[in-house]
């Protein structure tokens, strides 16, 4: 674009912001080829679960630019403005390139300073208090916390060095904060994780339909597609449904503002509408699903000395019977429309038209959902109380109709789910629990019958809790921030990091809060430093190549896990009888048993080059001799083509690498966009149409639960709810957006989002600071009542990504009791004016 | 794209430098896990004439002003009144060809509705320094 008008440069201005002028190009020098040419390579995007394509420019092993991938059939040639800046993410002044131990008097101190050590030191202490915790407690004590956002072969090789190397199933992901309940509500309801639906969904709908999802924020690139539909397809219509405005409510046709928890209350109306007026799908009923009912009174996931728990008459039971329509029927008639818009607060007009959108069968309904039913008390019945209104109507499983829970992080599914990295299972929708699955894991690993432990490992919050009380005692985080991102940190988390009995190591890019609250700190190469795969919300695995170098002296997650195992002799982590069934392990190293087990370094180190003769680095495979992710990644392949749950096929290591990506199940290299339906899933058997073989009757649950309670609400002391979650411009907790200086001026503070005449009622003005506490903590912010999301009175929001002031120190850490996923959209605060001036 | 496009100079600040050990800090600076928030007081948008230099050519340009109040909604656009491809408003960055095309790359006649939420990819800047120093080299620099 031609700039060519009067440009000055205000003095205030110059200070902080680039300004251009126009210039002389000459041409000779724009076109020199050496200069001009920037090496493109496709890879996903490093933020959120949307999973959008992006082209890596890369020129003298520096990220030069990026830009949306026009052939990535996600996005498109978009972007939103976190995925355009991803070229800026690994180039913060501050990237971490030494291990980092606390020292004092030239050796480890609990309270020492942070002090540059060398890798062999580090693996040395870290050896040293993992061979101790398991010599004095055994590998109950030992517990690593990974992420949705490791690739697929660094939470694979993670896995199965906790579950099958030290034998502890205390392995679990921050995906534990995001969708657990989404898991909990897929096998419950269908037997088998993960969407049957897929992004095209979002072209064929006639409505949209969003619960507890603010996707102009925090899916931004499938907003554009529906934005796109809405506006282009007549007669479509857009309903949101939240605890406050925000963007999406732009777009609204019906935009809903409702009391915190009356979203179970809505669904069980909606599902009593459509009963009453006897629209639902009969034959559909009759030939693909089941009733039930779910034990009610189940806790809240808080520690069990808390009142609430003891209260709780079915605490944590997950426990199903059998039910029948009638029975349903009856269940959910109190839940009137009068008995709706009162609880609420949403108009009875309204609510009518969304139910009636449901009950109508000629309308295309795809819903969609993410944190506000997943971070929920109840989350796991939310869940299914959302499919339970699609199975009633038979709107699921193809184009258009589809109950759609979208994913948090970038690999969520595909590293977090499908791999298994959650303390309960192995991959490919396999758990610890069942011997059938753990014997499939260890004749695929060549482990003898019992090296995985049977029973569930300490799930998320958990980790925190053992911690504190001292019962784990040596924990390793990697590739996630949880000291700022789980909930009530200073009564739960840091206690646990600082307990003088325990030994934390952190591995990041950059020094996190998490990194500052340990004990070990490693530098960690990031993104496309180091060859990977993602899967995606849809289903979809995408791999890259290692783009550039990472910064001299940090390491992959892959080679800090594969380098920390051979610290490890079998006799040093495998009792004596389970060495007995594989006496030419004894004197093994942990690596040599799990990553040269004839799979892993199956493929031998070649030369990594793309169809136009470019050529790429991979330090993996050069430092360990063979192609490492690939052998990873087909072993954990053949879960999936050969395990015991069908359906899981992803599509080989080769073919990942030529297209952009492919969703599962795959098979004979072809993927499949609508789960369970015949003639686009192969698993459904001939004749059937329509087939939920999650269950072995083939058939889906519709599962009744009723509205209960969250365990805070807002009286007279803390008199306001407190959401919080992201925004557009940031990640997470803001470790790599806040580095990037355009997305940092775009939002750099987290404010308190506040109704004005909540504001006014406490004498605030907006831009004041203000403090926000709850029984547990407290922070200071700026009071913001005019700006992208518009509380109703008595509701406040925060975004949790400013390090700055940490509002999880004032969230509570209860949890849905069955996914054992924290609520962060409701507990009970006040705010109050700062006392003097200080922050 | 030349050393004569940067008059204005391609100013790097440091904030947070990590210098040494002893200076590992997370975002909060010095300011310890336990201690009260950090202090911050408002900020206000950056707000001037000229545009804000990209990065590189496939950056969506930012937004050198203020954007409270103007909306954009089921009823209409507000930015589109001076950035639309024949807006008469002068010096105003005029949407790109990009934006007339469809998901399957068919040219249209007024802007996709794909792009039709301009703050999706286009944000405006708060007038105040970088949290930390970023090492990321513009081509425009070479």
């Amino acid at each position: 674009m031609a700039v060519s008008r009067r440009t000055f440069v205000k003095s205030s201005a110059a200070a902080s912001i680039n300004i251009s002028l126009p210039g002389v190009v000459h041409g000779m020098d724009m076109f020199d080829a050496g200069k001009n040419r920037i090496r493109w390579d496709k890879a996903p995007c490093r933020f959120c679960g949307v999973g959008c394509g992006v082209m890596v420019g890369t020129k003298d092993n520096r990220i030069v630019a990026t830009q949306a991938d026009p052939k990535a059939e996600v996005n498109k040639g978009i972007n939103c403005i976190k995925g355009y800046f991803l070229s800026k993410i690994m180039y913060g002044k501050d990237r971490l390139t030494t291990p980092l131990l606390r020292m004092r008097g030239g050796k480890f101190h609990k309270e020492g300073e942070f002090t540059p050590v060398s890798w062999d030191v580090a693996f040395d202490i870290m050896a040293e208090k993992w061979k101790k915790t398991l010599k004095a407690k055994g590998p109950e004590a030992i517990g690593m916390f990974g992420s949705g956002q490791w690739t697929i072969m660094e939470g694979y090789a993670a896995s199965k060095l906790m579950k099958a190397g030290f034998r502890s199933n205390n392995i679990d992901p921050n995906a534990r904060h995001c969708m657990a309940s989404a898991v909990g509500g897929f096998m419950r309801t269908f037997g088998s994780d993960e969407p049957m639906g897929c992004y095209d969904d979002l072209e064929h709908a006639d409505a949209f339909v969003l619960w507890g999802s603010n996707m102009a924020e925090m899916h931004p690139i499938l907003w554009t597609r529906i934005t796109d539909t809405r506006l282009s397809k007549p007669d479509s219509e857009v309903h949101v449904l939240s605890t406050y405005k925000h963007r999406c409510f732009d777009l609204a046709d019906n935009g809903m503002v409702f009391t915190p928890q009356t979203d179970m209350v809505i669904l069980n109306y909606i599902a009593n509408h459509i009963i009453e007026t006897r629209a639902y799908d009969k034959q559909f009923l009759a030939k693909h699903v089941n009733f039930k009912t779910t034990l009610t009174d189940i806790g809240y996931g808080l520690r069990p000395e808390h009142v609430l728990e003891k209260k709780a008459r079915n605490r944590g039971k997950g426990k199903m019977s059998a039910s029948s329509l009638k029975e349903y029927a009856e269940l959910v008639k109190p839940y009137t429309l009068e008995y709706a818009a009162k609880m609420s607060g949403v108009p009875k007009e309204q609510l009518l038209r969304l139910a009636r959108l449901y009950a109508n069968p000629e309308k295309k309904i795809t819903s969609l959902w993410t944190m506000g039913f997943n971070q929920h008390t109840r989350g796991v019945w939310t869940n299914s109380l959302l499919y339970n209104i699609h199975l009633l109507m038979g709107k699921i499983s193809e184009p258009g109709n589809s109950p759609f829970s979208l994913t948090g992080q970038p690999s969520a599914c595909g590293t977090a789910r499908e791999v298994g990295t959650f303390s309960h299972r192995l991959p490919a929708d396999l758990v610890v629990k069942k011997k059938s699955h753990r014997d499939f894991a260890e004749k695929t690993w060549k482990l003898p019958e019992g090296t995985i432990p049977a029973k569930p490992g300490y799930h998320a919050v958990q980790h925190n809790r053992m911690l504190k009380d001292g019962v784990i005692n040596a924990y390793w985080s990697m590739c996630n921030n949880n000291v700022q991102a789980a909930a009530n940190m200073n009564e739960e988390t840091l206690p646990g990091y600082r307990n003088p009995d325990n030994f934390i190591v952190v591995s990041d890019p950059y020094p996190t809060v998490s990194a500052m609250a340990a004990d070990l700190i490693l530098p960690t190469a990031m993104w496309v430093e180091k060859e990977g795969a993602y899967g995606n919300a849809e289903r979809r695995t995408q791999a890259w190549r290692q783009q550039v170098k990472a910064p001299e002296g940090a390491k992959s997650d892959l080679w800090q896990l594969m380098e920390f195992s051979k610290r490890f002799k079998m006799a040093d982590v495998w009792p004596d009888d389970l060495l007995a069934k594989k006496p030419e392990y004894r004197n093994k190293t942990l690596y040599e048993v799990l990553y040269r087990n004839g799979n892993v370094d199956k493929f031998p180190a070649r030369k990594i080059t793309d169809d136009r003769g470019n050529e790429y680095a991979n330090d993996e495979m050069d430092h360990f001799g063979f192609y490492v992710q690939k052998g990873l990644f087909e072993e954990y392949r053949y879960f999936g083509t050969h395990g015991p749950k069908k359906g899981h096929n992803l599509a080989s290591f080769d073919q990942l690498h030529q297209e952009r990506g492919m969703r599962w199940p795959v098979v004979h290299g072809k993927e499949t966009k609508w789960r369970y339906r015949e003639g686009s899933d192969p698993f459904v058997p001939a004749g059937k149409e329509l087939y939920f073989y999650g269950h072995k009757d083939g058939k889906a649950n519709i599962i009744f639960a009723p509205y209960e309670q969250p365990p805070e609400m807002p009286d007279k002391e803390f008199d306001m709810w407190l959401c919080t979650g992201r925004v557009i411009e940031h990640w997470h907790s803001g470790t790599m957006t806040q580095r990037v200086p355009e997305l940092y001026k775009a939002m750099p503070d987290a404010q308190i989002f506040m109704h004005p005449e909540d504001a006014r009622k406490r004498g605030f003005k907006r831009g004041d600071l203000a403090k926000v506490q709850s029984r547990r903590g407290e922070i200071t912010a700026l009071v913001e009542t005019r700006g992208r999301n518009k509380p109703p009175e008595g509701l406040i929001f925060v975004p949790w990504f400013d390090a700055r002031r940490l509002i999880n120190k004032v969230t509570l850490d209860a949890t849905d009791p069955l996914s054992k996923q924290t609520d962060y959209k409701k507990c009970a605060v006040r705010v109050v004016k700062v006392q003097g001036v200080t922050a | 794209m030349k050393r004569s496009a940067m008059i204005a100079g391609w100013i790097v600040f440091s904030s947070v430098a990590w210098a040494g050990a002893n200076s590992t800090h997370s975002l909060r600076g010095d300011v310890a896990l336990d201690a009260p928030s950090v202090t911050t007081s408002p900020k206000a948008w950056y707000d001037g004439e000229g545009k804000i230099n990209r990065n590189y050519a496939q950056q969506p340009p930012l937004v050198p002003h203020d954007i409270e109040g103007l909306t954009i909604d089921q009823d209409g656009n507000a930015c589109l009144s001076c950035h639309n491809w024949n807006s008469e408003m002068p010096g105003a960055t005029r949407v790109g060809i990009s934006h007339f095309l469809n998901r399957d790359n068919e040219a249209l006649a007024n802007i996709s509705p794909r792009r039709y939420f301009c703050t999706q990819c286009h944000v405006p800047q708060k007038d105040t320094k970088p949290l930390v120093t970023n090492m990321f080299k513009s081509l425009a620099e070479d």
